[in-house]
C-alpha cells in the first residue's frame, strides 16, 4: 500500500508552492461560487441532474443500446470495451489497419485510466498530447495532477525549462509567449495527423450524439483536419435526452473553473463526407460499481474537479499524492474500487467536512462515501479493535480514570514513546503539555468551596 | 464479447431508482440582448452592431490589419480569400479572419450555436474569427438553447462557441488563442 500521508511529503517538501498551489485552487473555488450564485436556480439544477443520473445509470443498459443502434444508424461506428486492455487494443488495431503511426489526442481522464499513452507507443504509435498542460506533462513525464487543471503542480519557470529544452527557444516564463510556441508547434500535428482521439463529456441515447467540450479548441483542430476520429467514452457518461445536456452544460463549466460554458461544446452526430467516427465504450470496473450499495451514486461524476478545489487536504497535499488517475475527494472513493490494498489510504485523506459534497454539482454523497470506505477498509483489523477498546473504556468510569492517569503518567516521563506512537501528528506539531491534575481531580477538590 | 458481458452486468447490477425526472422548469430573463452581450464580453470575445459598420472590407482592415485572407460564408461580405471544392488542410490553415453565420445566442454565457461550414474545421483553424447573430435569435438559457435544436434536430455537427479559444495552463494564467481562433467578434444584426 502507498500511504497517502507518506506520498504527500514530497509535495510538501516546498512550501511556498504548496502555499501557491492551496491559494490558487481555492481562487479557482471561489470563482465557482461566483460562478454559480449568478444562476438564480442553481440548487435546482443540482438536484435535477442529480435524479437525471440516476434514473440514467438505472436504465444504462436500454440507454446504451439505444445509443449504439441511433449511433450506428448515424454511420459513427461502435465499440465494446469490457476491460482498460480491450479499449487499447481496439485502437492499437484501428490505427494500425490504417497504417497509422501518430496521432494527435485531446484530454481524456479515461483514456490516463486505461494507460492507452504508453500502451500506443509499445506498439510503436507516437502518440501527441494536444491540450497545453498535458502536452507539458508529456514532455516532463508527469501525470496529471488535477482532472481539469492537470499542469497545477507545475510553476511557470519550470514549464519555461522544459519549453526551451524540447523545442529549443530561449528559456521564458512568459505564459503569452509560451502559449503562442505552443500553438505553432502543435498546428504542424493538427495539420498532418490522419487521426485523433477524444474523451467525451457526455453522450445521448435519443439522437446517438455525443458532445466533446474544450477551452483550447484543440480537439476540434484534431478531429476535423483527421480523417479518423476516434472517442473514448465511460459508459456512465450517456444521458437519455437531448434536453438534458442543458440542465449539465450549465453546471459543468461553472463547477469547473466558474466560466459559464466552455469556449468550444461539439456535438458529433455524423461522420464528415469520407471520414469515420469510432466511438469506444469502456466499461472498466463501471458495471460492477453500479452493483455496490451505498457507493454506486459515485458514477454520477461529470469530472468536474470542484471536489479537488474546495477540499483542504488535495490544495495543501497535491494531487500526486493520491497516485490514482482521478485524485481529490472523487478520487478517494473511486480508486479503492480498483485495488482496495493500493488505493486503501485515500479515504483516510480527509477531514470529513464535507466541502466536496457541498460543492459537487450532481450531489455525490462524497463525504458519507468515504466514512463508508473507512468502515469497510477497517472491518476485522487493528484498528476498528483499537476503537472498539478506546469505546469499552469510555463507559467505564473507573477504568477511565486509570487510564487517563497511565496515559498522563506515559506522556511525562516517556514522551518519545508518544510521539513514536502518534508520528503522523506530532512531527509537524506539539502535544499540549499535560495538565498537573485532570478537571475531575480539579472538581472534585474545588466543589465545596 | 465486451458488448453482452457489459449489458449482462449492468441488467444485474443496476439499482432501482423510484425518483421521478421531469423537464427541467426554469424562467426566460427579459433583456435577453443586453445579458448576451454582457456576457460575450465576460468570456472574453467583442460584441459590435451591424450598423456601426458601413463597410466590412474597411472595417477588417481597420480591425484585423490588411493583406490578410479573409473567407466568408456570409451574403453581405464577399471574402477576398476562397476555399476549393476539395479543400485541403494547408487550404485551410491559411485563413486569417472567417465570417460564419450563427443561428442563435445565449444570454446566460454568451455562446453562439453554429453549424454552417464549408469544412468542420473552419471556426476553429481561422486566427480570427467573426460569427454573424441576427439580435431576434438571442434567447435566454441553455434549456431554450435545446428547445430550439429539438425542433430543428441536432445537426450532424454543430458547436457552441463561447469566446475565443482559452488556456490557462500555465500558473493559471488566461491567455487567448491556445489553438483555435485568438478573438471572436460577434456581429449583431
Amino acid at each position: 500500500m502507498t500511504d497517502h500521508y507518506e506520498s504527500a511529503k514530497k509535495f510538501l517538501k516546498e512550501p511556498s508552492k504548496v502555499d501557491w498551489h492551496d491559494e490558487t485552487l481555492w481562487w479557482v473555488r471561489k470563482k465557482r461560487d461566483r460562478a454559480a450564485g449568478e444562476v438564480d436556480e442553481w440548487e435546482e439544477l443540482r438536484e435535477a441532474a442529480s435524479n437525471i443520473k440516476e434514473r440514467a445509470l438505472a436504465e444504462l443498459d436500454s440507454n446504451l443500446m439505444e445509443f449504439e443502434q441511433k449511433a450506428i444508424a448515424n454511420g459513427i461506428t461502435v465499440h465494446w470495451a469490457a476491460s482498460a486492455e480491450k479499449h487499447n487494443e481496439i485502437i492499437s488495431d484501428l490505427l494500425r489497419e490504417r497504417n497509422i503511426s501518430r496521432v494527435v489526442k485531446s484530454k481524456s481522464m479515461l483514456t490516463e485510466e486505461c494507460g492507452l499513452n504508453p500502451y500506443l507507443e509499445n506498439h510503436g504509435i507516437e502518440v501527441v498530447d494536444t491540450d497545453l498542460g498535458e502536452r507539458i506533462l508529456q514532455w516532463k513525464e508527469h501525470a496529471p495532477s488535477h482532472i481539469v487543471m492537470p499542469a497545477i503542480h507545475l510553476k511557470k519557470k519550470e514549464i519555461g525549462k522544459i519549453f526551451a529544452e524540447k523545442l529549443k527557444i530561449p528559456e521564458s516564463d512568459d505564459p503569452q509567449l509560451l502559449t503562442e510556441t505552443a500553438r505553432q508547434h502543435l498546428r504542424g500535428y493538427f495539420l498532418h495527423s490522419k487521426a485523433a482521439l477524444t474523451g467525451v463529456n457526455f453522450a445521448v441515447a435519443d439522437t446517438g450524439a455525443f458532445v466533446v467540450c474544450t477551452n483550447e479548441g484543440n480537439a476540434d483542430m484534431g478531429v476535423h483536419l483527421a480523417d479518423v476520429h476516434i472517442a473514448s467514452m465511460g459508459i456512465e457518461k450517456l444521458l437519455p435526452k437531448t434536453e438534458d445536456l442543458a440542465v449539465f452544460l450549465r453546471l459543468l463549466a461553472r463547477s469547473a473553473t466558474g466560466q459559464p460554458i466552455t469556449a468550444f461544446t461539439s456535438h458529433f452526430k455524423k461522420p464528415a463526407r469520407g471520414k469515420e467516427i469510432h466511438l469506444i465504450l469502456v466499461d472498466n470496473g463501471r458495471s460492477a460499481i453500479l452493483g455496490k450499495r451505498g457507493f454506486w451514486k459515485v458514477l454520477k461524476c461529470i469530472r468536474c474537479g470542484a471536489c479537488m478545489n474546495t477540499c483542504p487536504v488535495f490544495r495543501k497535499a497535491g494531487g500526486h499524492s493520491y497516485h490514482s488517475t482521478i485524485p481529490g475527494p472523487i478520487g478517494a472513493i473511486l480508486a479503492p474500487h480498483y485495488d482496495s490494498e493500493k488505493y486503501g489510504s485515500l479515504p483516510f485523506a480527509s477531514s470529513l467536512c464535507g466541502s466536496c459534497t457541498a460543492v459537487c454539482p450532481v450531489k455525490i454523497d462524497i463525504d458519507r462515501q468515504l466514512y463508508a470506505w473507512r468502515q469497510e477498509l477497517t472491518r476485522g483489523n487493528g484498528s476498528q479493535l483499537l476503537v472498539s477498546l478506546i469505546g469499552k473504556a469510555l463507559q467505564r468510569n473507573k477504568l477511565y480514570d486509570r487510564l487517563g492517569v497511565f496515559l498522563s503518567m506515559i506522556q511525562r516521563r516517556f514522551p518519545w514513546i508518544v510521539n513514536r506512537v502518534l508520528k503522523a501528528y506530532t512531527q509537524s506539531r506539539s502535544l499540549p503539555d499535560v495538565p498537573a491534575e485532570s478537571f475531575k481531580e480539579w472538581y472534585k477538590r474545588n466543589r465545596d468551596e | 464479447m465486451s458488448r453482452e458481458s457489459i449489458l449482462g452486468k449492468l441488467r444485474k447490477n443496476k439499482p432501482v431508482v423510484t425518483s421521478e425526472v421531469s423537464a427541467f422548469d426554469f424562467e426566460s430573463g427579459i433583456n435577453a440582448t443586453e445579458e448576451f452581450i454582457r456576457s460575450v464580453k465576460d468570456v472574453g470575445g467583442n460584441v459590435t452592431g451591424i450598423n456601426s459598420i458601413e463597410n466590412w472590407g474597411d472595417w477588417i482592415k481597420r480591425s484585423y490589419g490588411i493583406g490578410l485572407n479573409v473567407y466568408s460564408e456570409v451574403a453581405s461580405l464577399i471574402g477576398n480569400y476562397l476555399l476549393d471544392k476539395e479543400i485541403s488542410n494547408e487550404q485551410l490553415n491559411k485563413i486569417d479572419v472567417a465570417v460564419l453565420e450563427g443561428e442563435f445566442g445565449v444570454a446566460e454565457n454568451g455562446a453562439v450555436w453554429v453549424e454552417r461550414f464549408a469544412h468542420r474545421s473552419i471556426p476553429f483553424i481561422t486566427q480570427h474569427l467573426i460569427l454573424t447573430l441576427k439580435g431576434s435569435n438571442i434567447i435566454s438559457n441553455m434549456h431554450e438553447a435545446y428547445a430550439e435544436l429539438a425542433e430543428y434536430g441536432i445537426p450532424d455537427f454543430g458547436v457552441f462557441i463561447s469566446g475565443p479559444s482559452k488556456t490557462a495552463d500555465i500558473e493559471q494564467s488566461l491567455v487567448y488563442g491556445a489553438h483555435g481562433p485568438k478573438s471572436l467578434t460577434v456581429v449583431i444584426s
